[in-house]
């Protein structure tokens, strides 16, 4: 998909989902968001940011869900873009409650990553991170 | 040794750092790795040149981490030596970041667990 297509599905998504009720929310736009999260984290990634930023009402109950599902293997695919989503949603008090396993799973993503840096080191032992 | 040399990777670094220490009210574990990150900074040379060649310098990630950990609600040990922030405060009482940071350390709750002479190092 082309970075312009891309962003027109992007808006298009966006827009469909916030102009309608809860009946297509449960409904195809679910499927909208279940599939994006499937096929393309990076979009699927995008579209909650975007979803939650304007103020959808059905953030809580179709929106979420799926990024803390999802976040792990968006942790390792996209990880600079699932951690901003991630900070942004605490900085906006958007995510304030984790259950235990999905906090022990990103524990254990952060240590692994925080602690393969050398905070001192040359740039060819942080270059996987170009991400 | 001088601090990270690519400025791309560590802008990348630093922006992933920054949205790590945002989450750790959900995740407590990351306070404890801190220390870690704030000993690799502090061992950095020459850290006044570093901070003139860009803004993404060791004293951004040294003042992100020390602030990060006065922020806490529920305090832990800070996992350095006390002689180090002595050094901390020495090798970086330059940097307006790094300062700030150590302010808010030295007036907030953990000021109760730190020898009153640290700063004396």
């Amino acid at each position: 998909m082309t970075e312009e297509n891309r962003v027109s599905l992007l808006q298009l998504s966006a827009s469909v989902l916030v102009a309608g009720d809860s009946s297509f929310w449960a409904t195809s736009g679910k499927e909208i968001i279940v599939r994006s999260w499937e096929t393309d984290v990076s979009f699927a990634i995008e579209l909650s940011g975007s979803l939650c930023e304007l103020g959808w009402g059905g953030w809580k109950s179709f929106g979420l869900p799926p990024i803390l599902k999802h976040t792990h293997r968006a942790l390792e695919t996209a990880p600079t873009k699932m951690l901003r989503l991630l900070g942004w949603l605490v900085e906006e008090q958007k995510l304030t409650t984790v259950d235990a396993v999905w906090k022990q799973r990103t524990e254990g993503w952060v240590e692994k990553r925080l602690l393969a840096v050398n905070w001192e080191g040359s740039e060819e032992e942080v270059s996987g991170y170009l991400i | 040794m001088r601090f990270l040399q690519n400025r791309t990777v560590l802008a990348l670094q630093i922006g992933q750092l920054c949205d790590i220490l945002t989450l750790s009210p959900l995740l407590p574990s990351v306070s404890d790795m801190l220390g870690h990150i704030v000993q690799g900074v502090a061992a950095t040379d020459e850290p006044l040149e570093d901070s003139q060649r860009t803004p993404y310098n060791a004293s951004l990630v040294l003042g992100m981490c020390l602030k990060s950990f006065s922020n806490q609600a529920r305090p832990k040990k800070l996992g350095l030596p006390s002689l180090e922030l002595a050094d901390v405060c020495q090798r970086w009482g330059w940097s307006e970041c790094a300062v700030d940071a150590l302010a808010s350390l030295a007036t907030s709750r953990l000021v109760w667990s730190m020898s009153p002479f640290w700063f004396h190092g």
